[in-house]
């Protein structure tokens, strides 16, 4: 309770000072009984002085007793007298004696001397002159008769008061061996007792039992009253009846021991204040040295809130403090870490909140924070941008107040945003105007949520997919179209027709599927370039749009491949329309760099309608339907009836894909050889093309023109030259005979020249297999050649070295530069046959086969012309200067076992 | 006067003793070996022998300068040089008489002398106050001087 008003130290120093004031008292107090004890004591011990003094001056005068009674019975008067019993003769005797002594030695001042009988009768007696008479005290007297014989020799002495004065007597045997009687001697104390003024050294008085004053020193008043410092000490003398006789008094002189007592006095009250102090002082020390470690702790804890953060030094402290200084050290250390991660915490946050809002501010997307009632509480840059408004602005706006958000482009639909949040999600197609613009927009909106609430607020955050979305429609539509001629494309085609045939509204009806083929596409293509080819494809394109029904589906499959989708169509109808298509496009022709080309398309119709119509098999049925329509001449369609045996013929030869594959395994292609022969003079080396040929399950053999397409389209072609070369080696080294006598010419395709895998397939054959290289020529038509000249060079390059010879074929068809004749390191040129077919009629076909021989001689090279089927030719031919001839007048393709021998040959 | 009291102390503490020892000599009536038929007294038994018997004499045996400074009254002085069997027979002729004996002390062997003789004398009953007038004085009895 005090402690709380006052404090410790000071309670402690009040209470310091009030036992230091109490130790003072009780010095003072100790001090004052002491000082009282010892005078007492000093009292006690002059009283006892007194009293021995007294004691030594009686019994002196007993020895003077006794020696006067010895002197007495010495004296030969007295033994006769009492001897003789002369009782007059004794007293005079003792008279005598007693004014002798008393009057000359004054030693003993006699009251009574008496002779006794042993029965202690008196027999005579002297007195002094007192009016007092007095025969001795009783106390002597009484006891005789107790006595035993030995003791009554014995000297006896007695104190004794009668009215007023006191005696000192003495009893003494009269006679030894023989005992006669007693001297009793009765003498003044009174006078005896004087010389104690002369013992003691001090004033006396003496006072009678009845309070009469016997004897007082002269300078007794005097003394007592000069000096305070004297006190009186009494004694009182009791005699040997037990009665008091007088009452001896003496003065001492206390000054001395006063002086004494004072300076003791003072000397404890300096050591009290002295020791007093001194306790003050250490208990001040000590009080500062508990307290240190509380003023430290404070000011420490001071430093603390100010955020410095001290440790108390161990070293400043008394040892009992160590242990709870260090436990505080341990504390500040632990706050300071404390603080200083909060510091970093704080920091971090900081740079987190920094960082956030950064993020925010750099977020494209607008981010918008509402409270419950759509109010905006935050938004970002982008928001503001969204909103075309500052942020204080905004602030606490509804936010539907401030935008509209449309469901719909044409913003005909207001959302309501309330009710679409209370189901978060992510909402797409949003809308809303701006500026005029409709802004497309996808919306995220997550509730924020604390702990133990409803939703207190969402963040919104919309994304501007205007921009965005325009890119996907626009991919989505050239993924969908053709880019060319903006139709359809293949599989946007495929995908409608599913979902035709699956739609019960179409499959109920009949529809029209048709495919359309330009017959001389490749021709223009190759010859023009392709920008003609584009050209001619956006030409037939417009034809067929300009065409059709609105609803018509159109679509480019690849190429120059059209196909049509007409829904809900009559048969009849469709093939008017298809009819007209081919009228107009032929009619329209093709204009290029001044000169006109012919243009021709075929087309194949299908009905269908049903469910389980797929989409592949009516293609291939039109695909091989259109062959057909073209194969007849082209400029004309081909309609499919369901049973159609032709195309169904046609048809089953183009499952080539699998075909292909079982030739292989079941060993069904076989080479077949053409011979092909100088037209001038005879060859140490027969010539002659490897052709390949499919043989069927009933023997019937397949031309290549059927699956070599088909081929190329499934990716098999490589498969297939790498077989006919391998088997054409593995033929020649069956037959080493013909070794020089023979040449061999083989087929390469295209994808064959452009595949480096074929080529060290190929170089690898060459170099190990032991044939002789050189009766080899590889045929590569012109426009597999120029496909890729540069590697098609160095392909010819690599096979030339090992000793092959190379043939350009279908020379003039790709209509190419004869720059590239010249790059190209060939040994034989090889017409295409459309020339030679008609080099009887057409003049032009003359003058192009003997421009190339010429120009196929300029460079080194032979010519060879194919498709020679009359001997009509063979002039035309010469003075064309073709080298070589190849055809069905020279010779038919037969299976390469059937060649004639080499015997033969010659 | 501490001297003073110290040696006041010893001599107290001295005649304790004395005082002390003869008293057990005396109260033993011991006879001396030497001396059968010797009875040694001290002062109380000589005081009662002589009130019983009062034919009791007492010699003192010493030289006349000692007696001098003090006797007992009634007692007979022969110093132990005039003791015979005639000087005896002055006293008494009696050989059954009874005689004591004294001296100055136990020191003195005066007395002791002259119970000797006494005893050669063919005196019977003899005593011999050991202790002699040094004890006699120091118990306080009375004495007389010449």
């Amino acid at each position: 309770m005090l402690n709380r008003l006052f404090g410790i130290r000071t309670i402690a120093l009040v209470g310091m000072i009030i036992l230091t004031l109490l130790a003072l008292a009780l010095a003072w107090y100790s001090s004052s009984t002491y000082e009282r004890f010892v005078f007492r004591n000093q009292e006690q011990s002059r009283s006892q002085i007194l009293s021995i003094k007294t004691h030594q001056l009686i019994k002196a005068l007993n020895q003077r007793q006794k020696q006067f009674s010895y002197q007495l019975q010495n004296g030969r008067n007295f033994r006769e007298a009492l001897a003789q019993e002369d009782i007059p003769a004794l007293t005079a005797v003792l008279q005598k004696s007693f004014s002798q002594v008393y009057n000359n030695s004054g030693l003993i001042h006699f009251k009574s001397l008496l002779v006794r009988d042993p029965q202690g009768l008196i027999l005579a007696s002297a007195n002094d002159d007192s009016e007092v008479k007095y025969t001795g005290c009783p106390v002597l007297i009484d006891q005789i008769d107790s006595l035993s014989v030995s003791q009554r020799l014995k000297p006896r002495y007695a104190m004794c008061s009668h009215d007023g004065e006191m005696y000192v007597e003495a009893l003494l045997s009269i006679g030894a061996l023989n005992h006669k009687g007693y001297m009793h001697i009765i003498a003044y104390a009174r006078d005896q007792l004087m010389q104690l003024e002369q013992e003691m050294g001090a004033p006396v008085q003496l006072t009678s039992s009845l309070q009469q004053e016997l004897f007082k020193s002269s300078d007794w008043s005097k003394t007592i009253t000069q000096n305070a410092n004297v006190r009186a000490v009494s004694y009182t003398l009791y005699g040997d009846d037990h009665a008091p006789g007088a009452i001896i008094s003496a003065l001492f002189d206390l000054s001395e021991f006063n002086q004494m007592v004072d300076d003791t006095h003072f000397r404890l009250l300096i050591i009290t204040v002295a020791v007093a102090l001194a306790v003050f002082i250490l208990v001040v020390l000590l009080l500062g040295l508990a307290f240190r470690p509380v003023d430290l702790i404070r000011n420490s804890v001071g430093a603390l809130l100010t955020g410095n953060y001290r440790p108390i030094k161990i070293k400043k402290l008394p040892v009992e403090f160590s242990e709870l200084v260090e436990v505080y050290n341990e504390l500040v250390r632990g706050m300071e870490e404390a603080s200083q991660n909060q510091k970093n915490a704080e920091k971090e946050l900081i740079n987190e909140r920094d960082f956030i809002s950064t993020t925010l501010d750099s977020i494209t997307n607008a981010v918008i924070v509402v409270d419950s009632k759509l109010r905006i509480q935050l938004l970002n840059p982008a928001a503001e941008r969204m909103l075309g408004d500052m942020e204080e602005n905004l602030i606490s706006y509804p936010l539907e107040e401030l935008v509209v958000i449309y469901s719909n482009r044409s913003a005909t639909h207001i959302v309501n945003l309330k009710r679409l949040l209370k189901t978060p999600q992510q909402l797409e197609n949003l809308f809303i105007q701006h500026d005029g613009k409709t802004i497309e927009l996808e919306m995220m909106a997550s509730p924020m949520l604390e702990k133990g609430s409803e939703d207190v607020g969402y963040v919104l955050v919309f994304k501007d997919v205007t921009e965005d979305r325009k890119l996907r429609r626009k991919l989505s539509y050239e993924g969908r179209h053709d880019k060319l001629t903006g139709f359809l494309n293949r599989s946007a085609f495929e995908r409608k027709f599913d979902s035709m045939v699956t739609d019960s509204d179409y499959t109920r009806n009949q529809h029209i599927l048709v495919y359309l083929n330009l017959d001389q596409f490749k021709l223009v293509n190759d010859t023009c370039g392709n920008t003609a080819g584009d050209y001619l494809l956006r030409q037939v394109a417009r034809i067929i749009k300009a065409n059709v029904r609105k609803s018509d589906l159109l679509a480019r499959l690849g190429g120059d491949e059209f196909g049509i989708l007409l829904p809900f169509a009559e048969t009849s109808t469709a093939a008017n329309t298809v009819n007209e298509i081919l009228t107009y496009i032929n009619q329209e022709g093709f204009n290029w760099d001044d000169r006109e080309y012919t243009i021709t398309a075929s087309a194949a119709l299908i009905p269908f309608g049903r469910s389980l119509d797929d989409y592949s098999e009516k293609l291939a049925k039109l695909t091989t339907a259109r062959s057909i329509a073209k194969e007849n001449g082209g400029n004309q369609y081909y309609l499919i009836d369901d049973d159609d045996e032709n195309v169904q013929k046609h048809h089953s030869t183009m499952g080539w894909a699998s075909g292909i594959n079982k030739g292989f395994s079941e060993n069904r292609f076989k080479l077949y050889a053409q011979p092909i022969v100088p037209l001038k003079q005879k060859e140490a080396r027969k010539h002659y093309e490897v052709l390949i040929r499919y043989q069927n399950e009933d023997d019937t053999v397949i031309r290549p023109g059927e699956f070599l397409i088909p081929a190329e389209r499934f990716n098999l072609i490589e498969k297939i030259d790498r077989w006919v070369v391998s088997e054409v080696i593995r033929w020649l080294a069956a037959n080493p005979q013909l070794e020089g006598k023979i040449q061999l010419s083989i087929n390469l395709s295209g994808r064959s020249i452009g595949s480096s895998s074929f080529h060290r397939f190929l170089v690898h054959l060459l170099e190990t297999e032991k044939v002789d290289v050189t009766s080899l020529c590889f045929e590569i038509t012109e426009t597999a050649a120029v496909k890729d000249v540069e590697k098609s060079i160095e392909f010819i390059r690599i096979i030339k070295q090992l000793g092959a010879k190379f043939s350009l074929d279908d020379f003039g068809s790709g209509l190419s530069s004869f720059t590239y004749l010249k790059q190209f390191p060939v040994d034989y040129l090889k017409i295409d046959g459309v020339f030679i077919k008609d080099i009887l009629f057409d003049a032009q076909s003359y003058d192009f086969v003997r421009s190339i021989t010429e120009v196929g001689h300029c460079l080194g090279m032979k010519v060879i012309a194919e498709f020679v089927e009359s001997k009509n030719m063979f002039h035309t031919l010469r003075e064309a200067k073709v080298d070589y001839l190849q055809g069905y007048t020279i010779g038919k393709p037969a299976p390469i076992e059937l060649l004639e021998l080499p015997n033969e040959l010659e | 006067m501490s001297m003073l009291v110290m040696r006041t102390g010893l001599i107290h503490l001295f005649l304790t003793m004395v005082l002390l020892y003869f008293p057990l000599l005396a109260k033993a009536q011991v006879v001396d070996s030497e001396l059968p038929g010797v009875t040694i007294l001290d002062a109380e038994s000589l005081i009662e022998l002589a009130h019983e018997n009062p034919e009791l004499i007492v010699i003192d045996s010493r030289v006349r300068d000692d007696r001098e400074l003090g006797y007992i009254e009634d007692s007979l002085s022969l110093p132990d040089e005039r003791t015979s069997c005639r000087s005896l027979e002055k006293i008494t002729t009696n050989k059954s008489r009874l005689l004591a004996f004294y001296c100055n002390g136990v020191n003195c062997e005066r007395s002791l002398k002259a119970i000797k003789i006494a005893r050669q004398c063919q005196y019977q009953h003899l005593f011999w106050f050991r202790g002699g007038f040094q004890e006699w004085r120091l118990k306080d009895y009375p004495y007389l001087m010449e």
